[in-house]
Parts: structure tokens; C-alpha cells; sequence
């Protein structure tokens, strides 16, 4: 007989969200009665933002025409309604072992962005990258996330929002109710917004979890 | 080190609590994950592999009932949660004696779990 029985839904959003228990729907219900007033003001109140990547490969090793140890590029426009529009871009070749950059746009450039066709946002992110790189070629491969229309995620990751104290929030959203603990990166008062608190607040919920489960034992 | 950690907590070290040294030292572990071929998705999946068979993908959980015992079939454990899940449009239901829930931030601002 199996110790406990767990629906297990694993994730990989490249550095966001590693682990999901649930594979969730928007369409339930909009209530949680049974949630203590002040984890559901929590939910109810925390920041959660939305960041969207255009990731880019190429398979030529001899594609990599910008500095292979920098890890950021920044890219200034002349005016300020394009600066935030795809101007930021990680250098993770290193990492990957193939040549790659990956594009980042956020807050409400990034929910703009959802409203573009791949190949308006591929421009847009080429013309970006040759502005700097002026040699650059075409990549081989593009992925473009679209996070807050994905039903599962809805948004990116949660922020310290003004007015609120993240780390209170952040505590009330980890406390368990009776046996349902909860875990993810909301839940890390230290390492929001990254896969690192989503790891460590599972890995310590999962602790928890195995010493209720054995305390009788 | 220090400095990292500094960066990483925005404190001088000498007024670091040591529970967040600690927690800074974990997270500079994780960096390590930066390898090629390693990575949090092929490390988890690593330490899901013995579990594969308990495993269940694309099923999305709707309620999660603790109060509720032995989903009122008389079968139930003393003190089990009820979960409520649908697969293949087909509403099931699994019993535990603990559950995590990591659902993102957002799922659970929609409600799109009913805990009960």
C-alpha cells in the first residue's frame, strides 16, 4: 500500500516555477471558505506579475558573434516608448552549451506583448539584437512564452506590491491548514520570483510533511 | 561568500541573522545548477524517477476537502483529504493523508481550486 497518495504535476517554465503539485483550471470556484481570513488576504493581495522570454537558438557554434562571458545586454533605444519593449536579454550559452539569448519584457510591455503574432515579437527582438550586434544571424529556433494566457500559470511570479509587507504576506501564504501545506515560489519570503524559492520551499514543506507522517509511527 | 551573501540579503554580514546566512548559502548551491545538462527540470525529473508509476500529469485539481472523511463511501481513512481531479474530462477523486499545493501564485488568486 503506497504511504501516501499525491497527485504529482511537474513544470519546467526554464527558470520560473519549477514544481506544481496541481495542474489547475481558472473555471472552479472563486471561494475558499475553508482558507484561514489572512492567507486568503494574502492571496487576494500579493503582487503577481507578469514577465514574458523570447528565447532564441542557433545550432552553428560560429552564430555566437556577441561576448560569450556577459551575461546581460541592455540595449538603449532613443525613445522612451520602445526602451522597455524587448531591450533586455540574457546571455545563457554558457550555461546551454549552444549559442542562445533570451529576450525579457515585463510588466505592462510584457502584457502587451501577448497581443502580437511570434513573428511581430521575432522582429522586433531581431532588430533589438542587430542593433547591437550587427553581424548577428537568423536563429534557428525561437520560443516565445505568453504566460498570462497560459490557464495553468496566469502571470509570472509574485512582487512585493506597495502597501503591503511581502514577507508577512509570503509566511501567511506557506502556513499550512491542517494537512495541506503549500510550497512555490510565493511562499519564500527570501527567494521570491525564482526557481531556487520555489525549490527550497518545497524541499522544506516536503520535511514537514515526512515528519507528520511519521510522528505516530 | 560574505559578499555574496551581503548582495544577496542587502545586510552587512555582521548583522545577518544566521538562519539567513544559511538560507544565502543554499541559494548560492542552486547557482550550481548552471551546468550544462544539469538544470532545476533534468534535476527534477532525476528525483522523480522513482515515483514515475505514483506520478499523474495533465489532471487538474478542483477541490481539495479536508473536512469531509472517507468522501462519505464509508471507505475513507480517519482524517483523509479528499482531492478532486479531472482528467480526460472525467471528474476522479484520490485520497491523502497530506497534500502540497504549489499551484502559482495567480491559479490561486482565481480560485481555481475550492478548498473546502
Amino acid at each position: 500500500m503506497c504511504y501516501w497518495q499525491v497527485l504529482f504535476q511537474y513544470f519546467e517554465q526554464h527558470y520560473s516555477h519549477p514544481l506544481f503539485l496541481f495542474h489547475v483550471t481558472i473555471d472552479g470556484t472563486p471561494n475558499s471558505p475553508s482558507l484561514p481570513a489572512n492567507k486568503q488576504a494574502s492571496i487576494d493581495n500579493m503582487g503577481y506579475g507578469l514577465i514574458n522570454k523570447c528565447i532564441l537558438t542557433w545550432n552553428d557554434p560560429d552564430a555566437l558573434v556577441w561576448p560569450e562571458d556577459k551575461l546581460w545586454f541592455l540595449l538603449v533605444t532613443p525613445t522612451d516608448e520602445t526602451s522597455g519593449e524587448w531591450t533586455t536579454f540574457f546571455n545563457g550559452s554558457k550555461f546551454k552549451g549552444y549559442p542562445t539569448l533570451t529576450a525579457w519584457v515585463g510588466g505592462s510591455e510584457a502584457a502587451d506583448a501577448e497581443t502580437r503574432s511570434d513573428d511581430q515579437i521575432a522582429n522586433k527582438v531581431m532588430n533589438n539584437l542587430i542593433a547591437m550586434f550587427p553581424t548577428i544571424g537568423a536563429p534557428d529556433d525561437i520560443v516565445i512564452t505568453r504566460w498570462g494566457q497560459d490557464e495553468n500559470v496566469l502571470g509570472a511570479h509574485s512582487f512585493p506590491v506597495a502597501g503591503r509587507d511581502f514577507a508577512d504576506d509570503a509566511s501567511n501564504l506557506q502556513q499550512n491548514v491542517g494537512n495541506v501545506y503549500f510550497a512555490g515560489e510565493a511562499t519564500s519570503s527570501s527567494d521570491w520570483a525564482t526557481t531556487t524559492g520555489a525549490w527550497d520551499t518545497g524541499e522544506e514543506a516536503a520535511l514537514a510533511m515526512a515528519q507528520q507522517l511519521t510522528a505516530g509511527v | 561568500m560574505e559578499d555574496s551573501t551581503e548582495i544577496e540579503h542587502a545586510g552587512d554580514s555582521s548583522q545577518l541573522n544566521v538562519e539567513e546566512v544559511e538560507y544565502g548559502r543554499s541559494s548560492v548551491e542552486s547557482y550550481y545548477m548552471n551546468v550544462p545538462g544539469v538544470g532545476f527540470g533534468n534535476t527534477a525529473a532525476e528525483y522523480a524517477t522513482p515515483f514515475a508509476d505514483k506520478i499523474k500529469l495533465n489532471a487538474r485539481v478542483t477541490e481539495i476537502n479536508s473536512e469531509e472523511e472517507g468522501g462519505g463511501d464509508g471507505t475513507g481513512e480517519e482524517g483523509a483529504i479528499n482531492v478532486a481531479y479531472v482528467e480526460g474530462g472525467v471528474t476522479k477523486a484520490a485520497k491523502a493523508k497530506t497534500v502540497l499545493v504549489t499551484a502559482p501564485l495567480g491559479v490561486l488568486k482565481a480560485g481555481s481550486i475550492n478548498f473546502v
